[in-house]
């Protein structure tokens, strides 16, 4: 217990090193989107029909956090998934429009665990300078109902179908396609600017995300765009989905837990500061059960998650349960949290011009990005009845 | 703005905690550092534990205990305890000179093979090892430990004299009075919700000591001799069918002033040493328990109707009850990975009690709908058993023991409110 011993007045954990740099980083990522993202910006965002926010991604870039877990040689910071989910913990602490998600978490990700030498070289420094974005749709591996198909003709591929809620396609110079193939699935790298595609930018409640729709009328893709495909007896493309989608899922549970955090601070102020029957409603018991059962939800989500970012980071081949417990209770109680939170604000709350909306509705959106609620409980079920039980601990 | 460079280079320049910070806050170590408990690999220790569960876990005792008399109970703890202490897995929260010494992590590691291995649990001496131990180490002289820490070492059954009639959740408000005579206190009240009262030797008591002073500022805190004249002792039968809990009468009971732990009118203070100890180890167990429970579940939902699949009720709800049991383990470790990390002291705990207690209920409540009417039939469940015995319905039924004792949930609720969340108190009044 000695190496691990908290200092009792700041409340920081003083551990290992990954525990210093990960509340290193937390602290950076909150003064700098606290300063380029304030509130007043999240609703702008929002009135202008949710584009990602330049500025924020900018500062992302500049502060290193975009490169993070880019390796050194390509101009990233070398660092951990655990890390990068400390930042994308914090932007849902601030309902942040970046392209995080999208970029360093897929498409920086993708190209670090499959792509080749030469692709690297070509994206990754770019991305990590936050030059370029770039995006993954996961939509069809993870149960959607779009598809997009790969013929083989030529001595290239050919793709043809539609992707739907892509996140942040409009933003992108790098989109990542997967297709279905004879095999099984083909993971192709795509430039918006290829003749045959087109996005179509998604109308939707949560305007501080944005998702696409990508279509694509013979689009054709050179072997040396290819970034992993199946073949009779291999599946590099199926585990690459397969690892993405755990990132994907397990970067959208951050986001869920920031959102929490911020929803119960929010909700705190308010309930101490809003007076009636001569005393601040915050002391009446029925207020202040449904704010303890926020925090246990938050608590836990975010003891879940924790776990997960260090299986996806650590154990990336078996981290499936660990990352659809995470995402399926961190997303919900997220979701339910606002809801509370909403009670507990009352009138205000129900306003355009309260920031909680924003919360609730991107809370709400969480819940069914990468894996519907069912998507991830039969995962659940798979894995529990794999192990006859949940994992033993580690 | 700094970079994450520059975030990086100061981190690993700056000073680990200084001695100073390092001892300081409210957490007590109750651990020290043993001579051998500490030493050994948390691997090697597993595969101990899990060899000596094979060889000494009673395949059959769930078998023996259902239905089992109070002396053949009684019996088979004491017996169960001598076996654990003699290897060494009885006290592993206790400081290494008194036979424990395993840090934190290593006492999870016996509590996790102790479960896994369905063994039978401590249930009879739980307030020995835990309540009173904690106490006697929190706040005995030299001499009381030396007495009593030895004779729970040998058997000693204590039980706890806490809760009154009309002092419930407002434990503070007791009344049971103690005057002091010459080198004697004397007894009178009666005391309720005793566990184990019946078999007990000792009583940890709270009395009234001041009747004038603010109503904390007058508790003392004795050790009663439970075969002291005028103690008698009424177990309760519960809802249960059980009689586990007891009514403690006391009238012109002499207690020695020797038996006060603490200074006389700073008992409610003592007693925080004793509600401590309910923290740390005892939940890594228990949560270790209920995701054994969750096992069985799953397995009871496969061999009835198929693999269960998302979007089917048993399903769903297995897949919510997996989350939830994981996220309790996930949490009640943090009292190894990030002591305090977050929370203010005394809210992570009640965090963890609120969210056990709830959750047994609802995993209980699952596995009472998956037996159907059939499941209605269950009269008697294991004596020696955990929360969750398998007899589903009257574990969902033994469930409200944890939302109620302890500090019922809503009591948790405040306190998280209050502690953690800095809300305002009630008005007083």
């Amino acid at each position: 217990m000695t190496d691990q011993m908290t200092d009792q007045t700041t409340g920081q954990t003083t551990g290992s090193p990954e525990d210093d740099d990960r509340a290193a980083i937390r602290d950076l990522a909150r003064r700098l989107v606290a300063t380029t993202f304030p509130p007043a910006r999240a609703r702008g965002v929002a009135e202008k029909g949710g584009a990602p926010d330049a500025d924020l991604d900018r500062e992302l870039a500049a502060a290193g956090l975009t490169g993070l877990e880019i390796a050194e040689k390509y101009g990233g910071g070398g660092g951990s998934f655990t890390e990068l989910a400390v930042v994308l913990e914090v932007l849902g602490e601030h309902v942040g429009a970046s392209t995080l998600l999208s970029s360093a978490v897929l498409c920086s990700g993708a190209l670090s665990l499959a792509g080749t030498e030469a692709q690297r070289e070509r994206w990754l420094p770019l991305l990590a300078a936050g030059t370029v974005s770039g995006t993954a749709a996961l939509g069809e591996w993870l149960g959607g109902r779009d598809r997009v198909v790969a013929t083989r003709t030529d001595g290239a591929w050919t793709l043809n179908g539609r992707a739907g809620n892509v996140l942040d396609a409009r933003a992108g110079r790098l989109l990542l396609i997967p297709a279905c193939t004879p095999d099984g699935w083909l993971v192709a790298l795509v430039e918006p600017s290829v003749p045959g595609l087109t996005i179509t930018p998604q109308a939707q409640t949560d305007e501080t995300r944005c998702l696409d729709e990508i279509t694509l009328g013979a689009v054709g893709v050179s072997d040396a765009d290819v970034l992993a495909v199946d073949g009779a007896d291999t599946a590099d493309a199926t585990r690459l989905l397969g690892a993405l989608a755990n990132r994907a899922a397990a970067a959208v549970a951050a986001d869920s837990v920031g959102n929490a955090r911020r929803v119960l601070d929010m909700t705190v102020g308010y309930v101490q500061q809003r007076r009636q029957f001569n005393r601040p409603v915050g002391s009446f018991q029925a207020v202040k059960h449904q704010a303890a059962d926020m925090l246990v939800n938050l608590e836990t989500s975010a003891a879940l998650v924790d776990e997960a970012a260090r299986a996806v980071a650590h154990d990336p081949s078996s981290c499936d349960l660990a990352v659809s417990l995470a995402k399926d209770h961190a997303c919900e109680l997220a979701a339910r949290n606002a809801g509370t939170a909403l009670q507990l604000h009352g009138g205000i709350g129900y306003t355009w011009e309260h920031d909680l909306h924003l919360y609730l509705k991107r809370a709400l959106l969480n819940e069914f990005l990468f894996g519907e609620p069912r998507w991830h409980r039969d995962r659940v079920l798979r894995g529990l009845l794999a192990d006859d039980g949940l994992p033993g601990p580690s | 703005m700094s970079s994450l460079e520059t975030v990086r280079t100061r981190v690993r320049l700056a000073p680990g905690p200084t001695a100073a910070t390092r001892g300081r806050g409210t957490r007590r170590e109750t651990v020290m550092p043993g001579e051998h408990a500490q030493q050994i690999p948390l691997d090697e220790l597993r595969t101990r534990l899990r060899q000596w569960c094979a060889e000494h876990v009673p395949h059959d005792w769930r078998r023996q205990q259902t239905g089992a008399g109070h002396q053949e109970y009684v019996r088979f703890q004491h017996w169960w305890f001598d076996e654990l202490r003699a290897a060494g897995y009885a006290v592993p929260h206790w400081p290494a000179a008194w036979g424990g010494g395993f840090d934190l992590a290593r006492q999870a590691v016996i509590f996790e093979e102790l479960a896994r291995a369905d063994a039978p649990r401590l249930s009879l001496h739980f307030v020995s090892l835990h309540h009173a131990a904690g106490t006697f180490l929190g706040a005995g002289t030299p001499e009381q430990r030396d007495r009593y820490l030895t004779g729970i070492l040998e058997g000693a059954v204590w039980c706890q004299g806490f809760s009154e009639p009309e002092a419930g959740s407002d434990l503070a408000s007791l009344r049971t009075r103690a005057e002091r005579r010459g080198d004697v206190y004397v007894v009178n009240g009666q005391k309720i919700w005793a566990s184990g009262a019946a078999y007990a030797q000792h009583c940890l008591l709270l009395v009234r000591t001041d009747p004038a002073a603010p109503k904390r500022r007058g508790i003392s805190y004795l050790v009663l001799d439970m075969d002291s004249p005028g103690v008698l002792v009424r177990p309760t039968r519960q809802i249960t069918g059980e009689e586990h809990f007891c009514e403690i009468f006391l009238t012109d009971v002499e207690i020695p002033v020797g038996n006060l732990i603490g200074a006389e009118n700073d008992g409610w203070r003592v007693a925080q040493s004793t509600l401590a100890s309910e923290r740390g180890g005892t939940m890594i167990e228990l949560a270790e328990r209920l995701a054994v429970g969750l096992g069985w579940l799953l397995g009871e939902v496969n061999g009835a109707g198929g693999k269960p699949t998302a979007g089917t009720v048993a399903g769903d709800r297995l897949a919510r009850l997996a989350r939830e049991v994981q996220a309790l383990r996930l949490l009640v470790r943090q009292v190894i990975t990030r002591p305090s990390a977050e929370l203010a002291q005394g809210a992570h705990a009640s965090v963890v009690k609120l969210y056990y207690s709830e959750l047994l209920q609802r995993l209980t409540g699952f596995g009472m709908e998956l037996a159907g009417l059939d499941g209605q039939r269950a009269t008697r469940r294991p004596l020696s058993s955990g929360w969750e015995s398998g007899t589903w319905l009257l574990d969902h039924i033994g469930s409200w023991e944890w939302t109620i004792p302890g500090g019922t949930s809503e009591i948790q609720r405040n306190i998280i409110a209050e502690r953690a969340l800095g809300l305002p108190r009630e008005p007083a009044v």
